[in-house]
């Protein structure tokens, strides 16, 4: 992390952004130092450019990058601090950081006018040089994630088109540092597995070769598919964290193939133990049923 | 900056920024097309990349002839297996979760072609449909075998075996692993139940359907510094991946991270940089190379299909016993997820008596990648699936059953860990108390609940 000359930062992080990392990194670091958001310039470097930096998975990006962003914006804030001490000729432990300025700790530390980020980033090369600093860290202290989803279908009996017409995930998110992102992938992980539990399949040929090798033929929900999907968002903070933060992003995709099937059940009273719940296999079993009633 | 949160359980706030909706950094650039993905890398001298991949699901390579192929004007380099470093089955090499006696085999086919669309060989030349071309040149000499892609053929007493050196219960199979846990007793669970109901389940595999296809631009100097953009979820995975399958070391290589249309999982392990990097090391020209959609649904790894038998056992609704058994197909090389399937699937309920196993199954179709919760979604979907029938047997809301055996702050899972405070017992509560719970159903309308686990990953083992 570099404080800029002209009072802003840039964080560049190893992590690539698959879900909204950068946008949440702007965020903490914008509320540690007291800034505006849009001060905060976020990077992703190449292996050249950063220190090793893991996957881009597991649903850790955010719980981890977020680790070392806070350790380099505290170390930051201790190397702001210790200029303002300099120029006001005190001791660096009567300086504090409040909302975006170094301020003397209190009355006894003498009468000054707060110094804010950008006139500390400006006088930085005159006494003491850049501003900036780094972490690499194993980040350790994730925990597990829990959701519960509910789904509601209608089942169309003369077509054995199952819809989803209306879905709600509601999940343990430790702490949502940025709660648009964070229902993304809450949504996102819903409508991958509505789509794994009503239409995905591979198809092979006698040869063993896929026959539906196109989104045409092997069929994820698109945006007709799907209603919107809610969601609530349940805040238990994770107690090993500095923001809380727990992954948010694997954990939405894994209730939702039986809250669909259970779903149907109730709606037409077959039990599906095989997936996907296609149309040709629905009716199939509505036939059945109607053959077995007569 | 902070708009109300009143789809969340959060009470307000002192933050200003942590919490906020604040404008996508990624935004602008996206929806105007200037966002660049690695399929938009380019570089001065560029050529291009084909893959000749494989026409049947199973066949030994005797043979591989590139010459008519390195003949064609245009084409600038070929090349095969011979080309990438063999990491021999016996000795393991793991790079995280992935293995590089696999990754070796699974870039190109070495010995043998394990599914349909298994990369066999590749050339780069000046202009795509040269490359193309030259691919439909190469002659490959292949001894077509028995294929089996579905789980039960692929365990069958008689069914063909992918790798020779693979042996289960001391014969030949296609069973690669297996993986364990158990809490308890679970005979004597069962045996305390009132109600048991045992259920069979099979899923499909499925792709993760990411919108942007494989896609890298790779460069190699005389003096092996080597850059690659690609789209990818780790570039030192890519570093690391591409640095031992072709032999360059890794400080030669800068891997540089394009923006992603998405991964899921699915780009965590790479096809495309090791091939392109020998074309680009051989022809002395940067090298593209990005799959089309066919590509990557025949040659990239989509999840595992499944069959599973889930049994739980309840006393006056609460689980005595609880059992998940998984196949889990891997594709044509080992590493199903089936420590997902095993480890999530009980993983929200409190258990006395528990018992998950995983075998993982080779059969003649692309080497399955990760996705989104690996294995999570197979595991839990039995146990959802039974613990609704039982709920219905009890006469007791599917949500009730769930709280009366909800694991808590201290519960020991029967994957091992002890759990730490966290918010099960809230959903639950939070999905009783929402008027979509309330909501009024109509005619051939139903509704259907069910939880989920996920581990989450952060750092590694701390050193000792």
């Amino acid at each position: 992390m570099n404080v800029t000359e002209d009072g802003n930062v840039v964080v560049t992080t190893g992590h690539p952004d698959i879900g909204g990392s950068r946008a949440g990194i702007a965020n903490i670091c914008a509320e540690l130092l007291g800034i505006d958001y849009k001060r905060v310039s976020v990077l992703i470097g190449d292996t050249a450019t950063i220190g090793f930096s893991n996957l881009t998975g597991g649903s850790r990006v955010l719980f981890a990058s977020s680790i070392v962003v806070t350790e380099s914006t505290n170390k930051v804030i201790k190397t702001l601090c210790d200029l303002a001490a300099k120029i006001w000729d005190i001791d660096p432990d009567a300086v504090t950081w409040e909302d975006g300025e170094a301020r003397p700790a209190g009355a006894n530390a003498g009468q000054f006018d707060p110094l804010t980020l950008a006139e500390l980033a400006a006088r930085a090369n005159e006494s003491g040089g850049p501003i900036g600093a780094g972490a690499q860290i194993n980040t350790t202290g994730a925990e597990g994630g829990f959701g519960t989803h509910i789904c509601d279908v209608e089942v169309d009996p003369d077509l054995g088109i199952a819809r989803v017409i209306r879905y709600t995930v509601l999940q343990d998110v430790g702490r949502a540092v940025h709660p648009s992102y964070v229902e993304g992938q809450m949504q996102g992980g819903a409508a991958q597995a509505i789509g794994w539990a009503l239409n995905e399949e591979y198809l092979y040929d006698k040869d063993g070769k896929v026959d539906n090798p196109g989104f045409l033929d092997y069929r994820i929900p698109v945006a007709s598919d799907l209603p919107m999907l809610d969601t609530f968002i349940i805040e238990i903070p994770n107690p090993k964290h500095p923001q809380g933060v727990r992954g948010v992003g694997e954990v939405p995709l894994v209730p939702g193939l039986s809250a669909v099937r259970n779903a149907i059940y109730d709606a037409i009273g077959i039990r599906f133990n095989d997936l996907p719940i296609s149309p040709p296999r629905v009716l199939a079993a509505l036939d059945s049923m109607k053959q077995a009633a007569e | 900056m902070s708009e109300s949160n009143d789809n969340t359980s959060n009470e307000n706030s002192t933050n200003k920024w942590i919490g906020a909706r604040t404008v996508r950094p990624d935004g602008a650039e996206k929806v105007t097309g200037r966002a660049a993905f690695a399929a938009d890398a380019t570089m001065p001298g560029m050529i291009w990349g084909s893959v000749l991949r494989s026409p049947h699901a199973h066949a030994r390579i005797r043979g591989i002839d590139t010459s008519k192929a390195e003949a064609l004007p245009g084409v600038k380099a070929v090349m095969t297996a011979a080309d990438i470093v063999d990491f021999p089955v016996d000795t393991p090499v793991p790079l995280g979760i992935q293995d590089m006696r696999w990754m070796c085999r699974n870039v190109v086919a070495r010995d043998k072609a394990l599914w349909h669309g298994h990369a066999v060989a590749a050339v780069a030349a000046t202009s795509e449909a040269i490359a193309e071309e030259a691919c439909k040149l190469i002659e490959v000499d292949y001894e077509v075998l028995p294929f089996a892609i579905e789980i039960d053929d692929a365990i069958a007493d008689d069914a063909p075996i992918l790798h020779d050196w693979m042996e289960f219960d001391g014969k030949p199979s296609n069973i690669a692993g297996t993986l364990e846990h158990t809490k308890g007793d679970v005979e004597a669970g069962f045996a305390e139940a009132d109600i048991v109901i045992e259920r069979d389940f099979t899923t499909r595999p499925v792709h993760q359907g990411y919108i942007e296809p494989h896609a890298c631009l790779v460069d190699v100097a005389p003096d092996n510094k080597t850059t690659i953009w690609s789209s990818s979820q780790g570039q030192f995975m890519v570093r690391a991946m591409t640095g031992l399958l072709t032999g360059l070391p890794q400080s030669a290589i800068r891997a540089i991270p394009a923006e992603i249309g998405g991964g899921f999982g699915g780009k965590t392990i790479i096809y495309l940089e090791p091939l392109a990097t020998i074309l680009s090391k051989k022809s002395g020209l940067p090298v593209k190379m990005v799959m089309s959609r066919e590509d990557v649904m025949r040659a990239s790894g989509p999840t595992s299909g499944s069959k599973s038998t889930v049994k739980i056992g309840v006393k006056d609704g609460t689980i005595t016993a609880a059992e998940g058994i998984y196949y889990l197909q891997a594709g044509g090389l080992p590493g199903s997820p089936i420590r997902g399937a095993v480890g999530c699937a009980l993983a929200p309920y409190d258990i006395p008596n528990g018992r998950t196993f995983g075998y993982d199954v080779v059969c003649n179709r692309s080497k399955v990648a990760a996705y989104r919760a690996p294995g999570a979604p197979i595991g839990a979907f039995g146990v959802e699936c039974v613990l609704d029938e039982l709920a219905e047997a009890l006469h007791m809301d599917p949500l009730e059953l769930r709280l009366k055996n909800a694991a808590k702050e201290g519960t020991e899972a029967v994957h091992g860990p002890t759990y730490p405070l966290m918010g099960y017992v809230e959903s639950l509560e939070a999905a009783k108390a929402h008027d979509h719970y309330k909501a009024p159903l109509g005619p051939n309308q139903g509704r259907g609940v069910a939880s989920g686990f996920w581990f989450n990953a952060g750092g590694n083992p701390p050193r000792r």
